[in-house]
């Protein structure tokens, strides 16, 4: 494992065409301390606002919450920070037992066109012992509109066999990581954070929520424990998604979106069971407005010596 | 008893001038209607209602210790009583209650349990109600009318006071209170029992307010009072279901919700009746491991009798249920009030046929339990007594102490070939009398 010392900023600002008021917030942006990786120090700042405070949620995510209940047309949250990374290849079990995680969502619940997908990953037993053999493409792109039915199918996947063979499922996920790498495109704005798995497959291309979801989606349905993780990568940009698998008492971070595994060069901010739980900003007020939103983010090694 | 009879017809109407409604929606429309009241009382003999006091008590009992235990330690699902998979694929089961430590210990304050009472006179329970059970104001508002109506039977007849229902609710109240008032949170004026949240808010001497009128700040729970101050709320006694208790942390579309309050409450700085994520206790797949419950947590026999039941999710269940299915009544385990209930015996071998393969399917999502057949109750219709399928409703109260209120819901099924006696079916009401000796 490759440890790393990472500096990292997130900067959200939303303006808004007229003045809002009774504005609430909940910003999941805080990294999250593991077996992974170790938050060493972080600082926020949010502007405007009335009361503010801070705590966890189910699922031990940080939360910083709150109100600005005056007259204002812009809001800007800003947290710093510092985060030792790649301390393990695989996260500890916490309070919270992997079962939960075993079942779909609203947001992640197989439809037509998953099941169908499914099936099909299963049935040309592309999937091989030493997990690195593929016999081509699904073709998922070129033939599903003619292909897919339009009945329902069962839904219920037959439950998985824990433990008979060495990572069994760590290696069932990575399959369908490289499976949907393949057969799923990157476009960003081609979906929203209410997009659900099945929609996004039929639709063949995504972002990393749907990347993250899909796979969530893949191994539940074929007996695997699986969350959806928000956080950020490397790098200057947004916010990033992937997901952890749980495989012989540990969970594994998958990024399926960069068909990799998720190690040192990722801070993590939350899990859930869906896009849902890790919201990393949620935000009502009155008044109808137009609501634009810039968020930035970024990661950098840190010098050693401190800046 | 014969003068309440004669002045049924004056009683609903009073019942009615007084707004004792009940709403119900159906097909997307909002109707209010009456809940017609029936004069003749259901009557409970000392004997009896000792024991279903002393059930009813111990059965709410360890569904507050199973409350506790699922939010934080699971040790019941650690020790392998009950499947992990009943808890996290219900639909009452909320992640967002994980490691939250109720006031007090407390999850289930008002619990309202559903029996039947089968032609042999055993009590079965039928449903366990432990979210925002309803309907005890209807009972308490008939009794004041008939006492009203004829002061000489309850002055001749043994019958126990049902009056202090607002006491005991005003206890458990007390009892949690994080400090500050005590607050009845209702959704609204189109909420199917708007008339029992206002006048249980006058028994009680707790303000009636809306979300609109309750606020968050640093970490506390305020509302406005008529004089537009600021007061800080203790207790919650909410109205309003899980899902649209705070768009923060629940649905974000909730208008009726407040922000933050779930947060207020995962800090322990107001106590909210009944707590969130009950709906895991209550659910019908859950139920089938109530006695379970009461043997794990106390180490006692269950005292109450559930309806026998079985669950296709066990092979040997399923083979059960598919065998003698003309014989038993199939319960979708996502839904309430009546809804989801098909009886083997009243399909067609299409739907017979359909059922099957669904249950073979998702053999989590149904139970299935024999018919019981239940005793009649008489009602007056047109003048004469007719025999009517009827449950009942008992009200468990639990503070420091678990009580049973003496008296509760009788209702029953106006269409004679029902068994289904819900309100929201339409059915109507009966006093229950619980006699002191």
């Amino acid at each position: 494992m490759c440890e790393k010392l990472l500096e990292f900023s997130y900067e959200m600002r939303s303006e808004f065409d007229r003045e809002i008021t009774r504005h609430d917030f909940r910003l999941m942006c805080l990294p999250r301390s593991g077996t992974c990786q170790k938050v060493v120090d972080v600082r926020w700042r949010v502007s405007p606002y009335t009361w503010l405070s801070s705590g966890q949620d189910g699922f031990g995510n940080s939360c910083i919450y709150g109100a600005a209940s005056d007259h204002h047309s812009a809001f800007a949250v800003r947290v710093t920070g510092c985060v030792r990374t790649g301390l393990s290849e695989a996260e500890k079990p916490d309070r919270i037992p992997w079962e939960l995680f075993l079942y779909q969502t609203p947001v992640t619940a197989p439809g037509a066109f998953v099941v169908r997908y499914y099936e099909r990953l299963c049935s040309r037993e592309l999937f091989s012992e030493n997990n690195t053999a593929f016999a081509g493409s699904t073709g998922i792109k070129a033939d599903r509109l003619g292909e897919f039915p339009q009945g329902q199918i069962g839904t219920s996947a037959p439950a998985f066999q824990v433990g008979q063979e060495e990572n069994y499922a760590l290696r069932r996920a990575r399959y369908f990581m490289e499976c949907l790498h393949r057969d799923f495109a990157y476009q960003s704005g081609a979906t929203d954070t209410r997009t659900t798995s099945e929609q996004a497959l039929e639709k063949g291309c995504g972002v990393c929520q749907d990347f993250a979801q899909l796979l969530i989606t893949l191994c539940r349905m074929d007996g695997i424990a699986a969350r959806y993780v928000a956080g950020m990568l490397l790098g200057e940009g947004e916010t990033h998604a992937w997901a952890e698998i749980y495989s012989d008492g540990q969970w594994y971070a998958l990024d399926p979106t960069h068909n990799c595994m998720a190690d040192g060069r990722y801070i993590k901010l939350s899990h859930g069971r869906d896009c849902r739980d890790c919201l990393v900003n949620l935000g009502v007020y009155f008044n109808p407005a137009q609501e634009t939103q810039t968020v930035r983010v970024s990661v950098r090694p840190a010098s050693e010596n401190g800046e | 008893m014969y003068d309440l009879c004669r002045d049924a017809d004056a009683i609903n109407e009073q019942l009615a001038r007084y707004g004792v409604k009940f709403g119900i929606y159906k097909n997307g429309v909002f109707k209010e209607q009456l809940f017609p009241f029936d004069a003749i009382p259901r009557v409970i003999d000392a004997d009896e209602f000792a024991y279903l006091e002393r059930g009813l008590k111990q059965r709410v009992t360890a569904l507050n210790c199973f409350l506790a235990d699922i939010y934080t330690d699971k040790k019941i699902v650690k020790d392998g009583v009950i499947p992990p998979e009943f808890i996290y694929s219900s639909s009452g089961y909320l992640a967002q209650c994980e490691g939250v430590r109720t006031p007090r210990g407390i999850a289930s304050h008002i619990s309202g349990i559903d029996l039947v009472q089968a032609k042999d006179g055993t009590w079965y329970v039928l449903e366990d109600n432990l979210r925002v059970p309803s309907g005890a104001s209807y009972p308490l508002i008939a009794r004041e009318l008939c006492r009203r109506a004829s002061p000489a039977t309850f002055r001749e007849m043994k019958i126990e006071d049902n009056r202090n229902y607002a006491e005991l609710l005003k206890h458990v109240m007390d009892y949690v209170n994080t400090g500050g008032d005590n607050v009845i949170m209702t959704p609204g004026r189109y909420n199917a029992a708007f008339f029992e949240h206002s006048y249980l808010a006058e028994k009680t001497g707790a303000a009636l307010v809306t979300g609109s009128n309750l606020f968050v700040e640093n970490d506390m729970l305020y509302y406005l009072d008529y004089n537009g101050k600021k007061q800080r709320v203790g207790a919650l006694y909410r109205r309003v279901s899980d899902e649209y208790l705070d768009p923060m942390n629940f649905l974000p579309e909730s208008v009726i919700g407040v922000p933050h309050l779930f947060d207020v409450f995962r800090k322990g700085n107001v106590a909210i009746l009944n707590a969130p994520g009950n709906g895991v206790a209550d659910d019908k797949g859950i139920y089938y491991f109530v006695p379970k419950m009461v043997k794990y947590y106390l180490g006692e026999d269950c005292i109450t009798h559930n309806a026998p039941t079985y669950l296709p999710y066990y092979e040997e269940d399923r083979k059960y249920v598919l065998d003698r299915f003309d014989d038993i009544v199939i319960k979708d385990v996502a839904e309430a009030g009546g809804y989801g209930v098909v009886f083997g015996s009243k399909l067609t071998r299409r739907e017979k046929e359909d059922m099957i393969a669904l249950i073979k399917n998702e053999p989590r999502r149904f139970i299935a339990q024999d018919v019981i057949d239940f005793i009649d109750i008489d009602i007056m219709e047109n003048g004469e007594r007719t025999p009517r399928k009827a449950d009942l409703r008992a009200f468990v109260l639990a503070d420091g102490d678990v009580s049973v209120w003496k008296s509760g819901l009788t209702r029953f099924s106006r269409n004679p070939d029902s068994f289904i006696v819900n309100s929201s079916q339409g059915g109507g009401f009966k006093d229950t009398w619980v006699l002191s000796r």
